[in-house]
């Protein structure tokens, strides 16, 4: 959750740096700093708080044509103006950001200690200012850092800048990501594309295990064991205009409000209307391997876990394949069995998330066939998977996933769909589907315009300090979103539970005002979560909101003290549910257009 | 093919699970997908297919000339007869 950025060339480094250190600080903000090389001398200004906390320090007066900066979400040490980076040598002749965590940075700072080294933070990254300094013997810089990246354990991006080397700075990876951006005689570097799409679009990824050496007229990658790597510079393909946040009060909002333009994305090109299917081009998978395909499973973590709960429901249903979602962190742990006729889908909005990668090398390593759903062209994850499919949801600045869930799950619908044609799935069934997704963006603008609705219904439950979520097959995983985001942004506690389980135990847990959110889709599932619901009423504990696609009702029990009220839709609302995928039956088409999907709950609900 | 109300379409599907190494099941999936994809009304597909040529960069005379010519090879669905329709069919 830090973030790197990165610069050399004719230009003024200082006010490049700035710029991307604000544009960065969304990946944490507890202290930031940067440090610019003029003349054999390094010039360091750091401070605690957020980047225009630097501004008394004036930064921006710092001459220079080469240096780096850094945001830093704290990791090892408290935030303090001594914690945030750069940190230096003795000397303060060398400079090191960092993001990751060095794992064996007490042993090596306890040898660095006896050979005289004095620390003035509590920080792993230091050590590795010192670590340089020791081991600089005239050799070139990245030959110097990737020698002291030998010894080190542990996750890392890491820039260094040297005062007496003023042509040169250094960038590491192994595990946090490094971005170079490719100017016109300069060289940009970041942990994060959003730092450099102002300046370029032409940018080169490097990979885990990899050092460059940066120059203004160009960089050359090797391995930290020196073997010289070749790579091939991509383009980033957002405008700067997408990392503004305009008119609206912050990022998640305006991204919850871009979800139909997402979705209109993430399907774009992909709906085949002539042979009633959908159309991945970079699945790279032919119908006869994915016809030997007998079972899906989906790995993520977080909202992309979630998100792969949901296009597993849609897979199993549509594809008659078994199918699950697993979170890749406890996946990668447990040594888990892999099958090769299973089709592994590794979800990730950033393409970067480190378990997610992690579960990616684990099942490449042992032969698993492999495909990626990512929103960030070219990230590690991608190139790692080398096929699936690109969410194109637009750069997801706010740190809580809202577009890219949505997307997610109609990325996974595309291949649920795809793979259900393949099968079984009928012409007519395909026809359906496909005009559903079509229709969907429409759908969910038609929900956000009730924004102002869903606020007043919020203002219901101000002061509660827990909630409950509950739901059925792919409303549950909506309902666990829901809870998720509930704690992300709301601080407060919610559980989601399916919905038959909330009897065995949980229900004792709500008390009067506890709210219950049930995701309720009106599908052949319908009727079996409202006695779920219906008790938590009965019982007069709880205010119920349930959520479906003809209305959102605020219920109340005779020891409820809210009143009834009732929101009728006037359209039916966005679909990532089981409700759209719904068998064809002639006499219900208009029904399917007016009931069939569920997905406010994906938006968040309050 | 959906429809369960038995058609001369199953003996097409009896004839070509009889005859190929198609299983049934496969048949049916084979005859529903040919029908479907011929489901196409001869104006939509005169449209879709002007347009695709067009972007081919063909010139409307060539166009037109290759349209006569799919369109006297392809088979397309039927109008909807009404009843009066069909006995006048039948008994003229």
């Amino acid at each position: 959750m830090c973030g790197i950025v990165g610069y050399i060339g004719k230009r003024q480094a200082a006010p490049i740096l700035l710029e991307g250190l604000h544009r960065l600080e969304y990946r944490g903000y507890d202290s930031a700093g940067i440090a610019v090389g003029n003349k054999g001398k390094l010039r360091i200004a750091k401070r605690k708080g957020r980047v225009r906390e630097l501004d008394a320090l004036e930064p921006h007066k710092f001459r220079g044509g080469q240096g780096i900066a850094h945001t830093r979400w704290a990791t090892h040490g408290e935030p303090s103006d001594r914690n945030a980076h750069p940190h230096s040598d003795a000397s303060g002749r060398y400079a090191v950001v960092h993001n990751g965590i060095v794992e064996n940075a007490a042993a090596l700072k306890a040898q660095l200690a006896a050979r005289g080294c004095v620390f003035v933070s509590d920080t792993d990254t230091e050590v590795l200012a010192h670590l340089i300094a020791l081991l600089d013997d005239g050799s070139p810089l990245e030959t110097v850092v990737a020698e002291a990246l030998r010894g080190v354990v542990g996750a890392y991006g890491v820039a260094v800048i040297d005062a007496e080397r003023p042509d040169t700075l250094v960038v590491a990876r192994n595990g946090s990501p490094i971005v170079l951006g490719i100017g016109d005689k300069e060289m940009f570097f970041a942990s994060d594309p959003a730092a450099l799409v102002r300046h370029t679009e032409s940018v080169v990824h490097l990979d885990d295990g990899e050092i460059a050496a940066v120059r203004a007229d160009g960089y050359q990658t090797r391995t930290l064991q020196g073997a010289i790597t070749t790579k091939t510079p991509s383009t980033i393909p957002w405008k700067d205009e997408a990392f503004d946040k305009g008119a609206f009060s912050h990022f998640m909002r305006k991204e919850i409000g871009e979800q139909p333009e997402a979705v209109r994305r993430t399907l774009s090109g992909r709906l085949d209307s002539r042979f009633q299917t959908t159309h991945l081009g970079g699945l790279s998978l032919g119908a006869r391997d994915l016809l030997d395909i007998r079972r899906v499973k989906i790995l993520g973590c977080g909202a992309a876990y979630l998100s792969g709960r949901i296009g597993a429901h849609l897979i199993e249903q549509l594809a008659r394949l078994p199918a699950d979602a697993e979170p890749a962190s406890e996946f990668r742990y447990r040594n888990a069995v892999i099958e090769r006729d299973t089709l592994y889908i590794a979800v990730s909005q950033s393409g970067e998330t480190f378990d997610t990668l992690a579960a990616v090398q684990e099942i490449k390593r042992k032969g698993g066939r492999i495909m990626g759903v990512v929103n960030v062209v070219g990230s590690t994850i991608a190139r790692e998977c080398g096929r699936g499919v690109y969410l194109h949801a637009g750069p997801e600045i706010a740190v809580v996933s809202t577009k890219t869930f949505t997307c997610t799950a109609v990325a996974l619908a595309l291949l649920a769909i795809h793979l259900g044609r393949l099968r079984d799935l009928s012409v007519a069934n395909g026809a359906r589907l496909i005009a559903a997704l079509q229709a969907l963006p429409e759908r969910i603008a038609a929900i956000l315009e009730r924004e102002p609705e869903i606020a007043k219904l919020a203002e219901r439950f101000e002061g509660v300090e827990h909630a409950f979520y509950v739901g059925r097959a792919a409303g549950h995983a909506v309902a666990c979103e829901g809870a998720l985001k509930l704690k992300e942004i709301s601080y407060l506690h919610a559980e989601a539970y399916p919905a038959s389980e909330l009897k065995h135990g949980p229900l004792a847990l709500i008390e009067p005002g506890t709210p219950t959110v049930v995701v309720l889709p009106r599908d052949d599932l319908s009727p079996s979560p409202i006695p779920a619901s219906g008790r938590t009423g009965w019982m007069g504990y709880s205010r119920c909101l349930s959520w479906n696609p003809s209305s959102i009702r605020c219920c109340s029990t005779s020891r409820c003290s809210c009143s009834p009220i009732t929101w009728p839709c006037s359209a039916a609302p966005t679909s990532t549910s089981r409700a759209t995928w719904r068998s064809p039956s002639p006499s219900n088409e208009a029904a399917d257009r007016r009931d069939d999907d569920s997905g406010p709950a994906s938006t968040g609900p309050p | 093919m959906s429809n369960t109300e038995p058609n001369d379409l199953e003996d097409l599907v009896d004839y070509l699970a009889r005859t190929t190494r198609l299983e049934r099941g496969q048949a049916e999936r084979l005859v529903d997908e040919v029908l479907s994809f011929l489901g196409e009304q001869p104006e939509p597909f005169v449209r879709r297919r002007h347009l695709e040529l067009q972007r081919q960069g063909l010139s409307n005379d060539a166009i037109f000339a290759r349209l006569a010519q799919e369109l006297s090879r392809r088979r397309f669905a039927a109008p909807a007869y009404t009843t009066r329709q069909l006995r006048r069919i039948v008994y003229g």
